[in-house]
């Protein structure tokens, strides 16, 4: 009896201290890493706080209406605006149409990257593969629907065969191992000349259409690459907000442990493979529709890297993130290569300063925006709350 | 209860791993019943993990068989083993250390249900699991932790955490891998409290270093030493066996004994919660012996009648 009267005040003992301690730590839910410190210091209670009254309250309206409503109202401004640039015919809206190819692309990489940790460098052969498939079909006399449908078929067959080899390795062996397919792909479509025209590339005459929707007009073929970009990202993001996302980052933390919790880790693996190889396929047929020629150099070593510069350079790990990351670096490889001859050197610089400044990417920095703002909300809250 | 001939919840049939040159475990056979409370000591480098890992599927034994209540589990992967009952916990912490702790218990609540699998439906949205994980983080102290990220919790925390983790799953046998490892003497209390709050129907296997911690929730052990089994029995006679004396003793000159013989007096540091634990655990032993003799007898070491 003594024994579980002691063991119960030890236990409240430290109850309390843990309290103390999550206290401290309820203002900064969603830290990572240990860059946040302003959040500790605001919460606690003998910390330098604003004077309670109306100006206080009023601020706390503000920053609460802000946490609410930030993420919609930016949405529909960014659909807005894709939606204006995408009106005319010049170059503007064939830059954003790349931007949001890619960004398919980055997304896809991000969702096996910065979720399940595995990144590949095979990215841009599998998004040839799709493209290939498309252009070559139409040369075969397919209907342009069907070859839609053969170029996925390809890639994603493709993708549920290599991934039994890839997804057996992880970290820098899976980066080598999809380099090098992705380097087999690039060969194949530069030396199988009777099947890629080499070198030439397919070109791609006409594209599908079912009655009024014809994607051979300019504005449907934009606004539908548009609509398919917001899918997909939805989709991501619903992804990685489910059991299935959470399982992945299991995988990336700490894989033996979620083994020993009932998890079979190498399906799910495999399983965001084929998901992100879905989706690069299905950038790569956008990709043919966008620019209507396929070549070799779509495909090459440098089109992987810069696919992970974008994934990287937005933020590992956020869905949206590379979504900036590829509007940056199509924009530096379109725009900026126009009026700077060194535009390389500039994007290098770029990566590196991100990396340096902000480790979460460019996304990083809206992140960091949103736990301050969750933390002066804490804050305030907490001074209206003191007795 | 049934008598001692019924199906144990875990046994080991001469089991044996041995990495290039070296044995790690040596021919060791286990029998431990369902709702026993068993423990594997041994000193450093005596194959205690390596054991573990026989059992609970992270290696494949060189020869030899494991089997959960009957049923043959040697070469079933870990993830099988966990859906039939075999949960465990590692000495060397694992956690997901980027999660927070309500999305490492959410991660370990979906472990055995297909919804792991979900690809649409928002995790924060399986509003029975976020209950069951709020509940499972009261029941030890970290309901107010949730939303921490498991890497900024106190090493106290984590190895609760690592616990529950665990216990998520309902296991019908959990494998403890030094559970105390590294505490400090109020965070031993703790763990202590936990397990010695367990359901009396699961069966518990645990290494452990300390006995003390041992001496407060387990009613028999064996003693490993170089991968092979020294002697299996009750805490009494394992704290008189001769060999387990002279194993911590023997070449250990003055340092302090792991072992004590019940009645001697506690190191002078430990809490006086702990002392008491410790002292009804020794009467304990007493009463829990008729059940813990039911453990087969084990190869290679006599036991005392």
């Amino acid at each position: 009896m003594t024994a579980g009267a002691s063991r119960d005040a030890g236990r409240r003992a430290s109850g309390t201290t843990r309290q103390g301690a999550s206290q401290r730590a309820s203002g900064t839910a969603h830290r990572e890493g240990g860059q946040e410190f302003s959040g500790e210091v605001a919460v606690s209670p003998a910390g330098p706080g604003l004077p309670p009254g109306r100006g206080a309250r009023l601020a706390l309206t503000v920053l609460r209406g802000s946490r609410r409503f930030t993420a919609p109202v930016a949405g529909v401004a960014a659909a807005v605006l894709l939606v204006l640039l995408l009106q005319g015919n010049g170059f503007t809206s064939t830059l954003v149409l790349d931007m949001l190819v890619y960004a398919i692309a980055a997304m896809a990489l991000d969702f096996l990257g910065g979720y399940a940790g595995l990144i590949s460098l095979g990215q841009a052969g599998l998004l040839g593969v799709s493209a290939y498939g498309v252009a070559i079909a139409e040369v075969h006399f397919f209907s342009p629907w069907a070859a839609v449908g053969i170029g996925m078929s390809a890639v994603l067959a493709l993708g549920l065969v290599l991934g039994i080899v890839a997804v057996r390795t992880k970290g820098v062996s899976f980066v080598i191992i999809t380099l090098a397919m992705g380097q087999v792909l690039w060969g194949l479509a530069f030396q199988w000349v009777g099947l890629s025209e080499g070198d030439n590339g397919i070109p791609l005459a006409v594209l599908p259409a079912i009655g009024p929707f014809d994607l051979n007009d300019p504005l449907t073929l934009r606004m539908t690459v548009l609509a398919v970009f917001v899918a997909v990202a939805l989709l991501l993001v619903t992804f990685v907000h489910a059991p299935f996302g959470l399982s992945l980052r299991g995988v990336r933390s700490n894989e033996t442990r979620l083994a020993a919790l009932g998890y079979r880790t190498g399906l799910h693996r495999y399983l965001a493979w084929v998901i992100a190889v879905f989706f690069t396929g299905v950038a790569g047929v956008l990709y043919i529709f966008v620019n209507q020629l396929i070549s070799p150099a779509t495909m090459a070593f440098s089109e992987d890297g810069l696919l992970v510069i974008m994934v990287v350079l937005g933020g590992l790990g956020s869905i949206w993130g590379p979504v900036l990351g590829a509007a940056v670096i199509v924009g530096f490889q379109q725009e900026l290569s126009i009026y700077v001859t060194r535009w390389q050197t500039l994007m290098g610089l770029t990566l590196i300063a991100v990396v340096l400044f902000s480790p979460g990417g460019l996304w990083g920095v809206v992140r960091a925006a949103g736990r301050r703002r969750d933390a002066l909300i804490a804050r305030l809250e907490g001074k209206r709350g003191a007795p | 209860m049934t008598a001692g001939q019924a199906t144990p919840a875990l046994a080991a049939d001469h089991l044996s791993r041995r990495f290039r040159g070296l044995t790690a475990v040596a021919d060791v056979s286990l029998r431990v019943d369902p709702g026993a409370r068993f423990g594997i000591i041994g000193p450093n480098g005596a194959g205690k993990t390596t054991l573990f890992n026989l059992l609970s599927g992270e290696l494949r034994p060189t020869t030899g068989s494991v089997a959960l209540f009957g049923r043959d589990i040697t070469r079933l992967r870990p993830y099988r083993r966990v859906a039939l009952g075999l949960g465990r916990t590692f000495q060397i912490t694992r956690i997901f250390s980027d999660l927070t702790v309500l999305e490492n218990l959410t991660l370990a609540l979906h472990g055995l249900s297909r919804s792991k699998l979900s690809l649409l439906r928002p995790w924060r949205h399986y509003r029975a699991k976020i209950a069951e994980a709020a509940e499972l983080a009261a029941s030890f102290g970290l309901a107010q932790r949730l939303d921490t990220p498991a890497s900024s919790l106190s090493h106290g925390e984590v190895r609760e955490l690592e616990v529950l983790l665990a216990l998520a799953l309902k296991p019908r046998v959990l494998l403890l891998d030094e559970p105390a490892a590294g505490l400090s003497p109020a965070e031993r209390v703790d763990i202590q409290a936990l397990l010695t709050s367990l359901p009396p129907e699961l069966t518990l296997i645990m290494i452990e270093h300390d006995i003390d911690v041992l001496r407060g929730v387990v009613d028999s052990a064996a003693v490993l030493h170089l991968g092979a089994l020294v002697v299996q029995g009750s805490m009494r006679d394992i704290q008189n066996d001769e060999r387990v004396r002279e194993l911590y003793l023997g070449g250990a000159g003055s340092r302090a004994p792991a072992i004590r013989p019940p009645g001697d007096p506690p190191p002078a540091e430990t809490s006086t919660a702990e002392t008491s634990t410790a002292e009804t655990s020794t009467a304990e032993t007493s009463t829990a012996e008729t059940s813990t003799a039911e453990t087969g007898p084990p190869p290679g070491a006599g036991e005392r009648p």
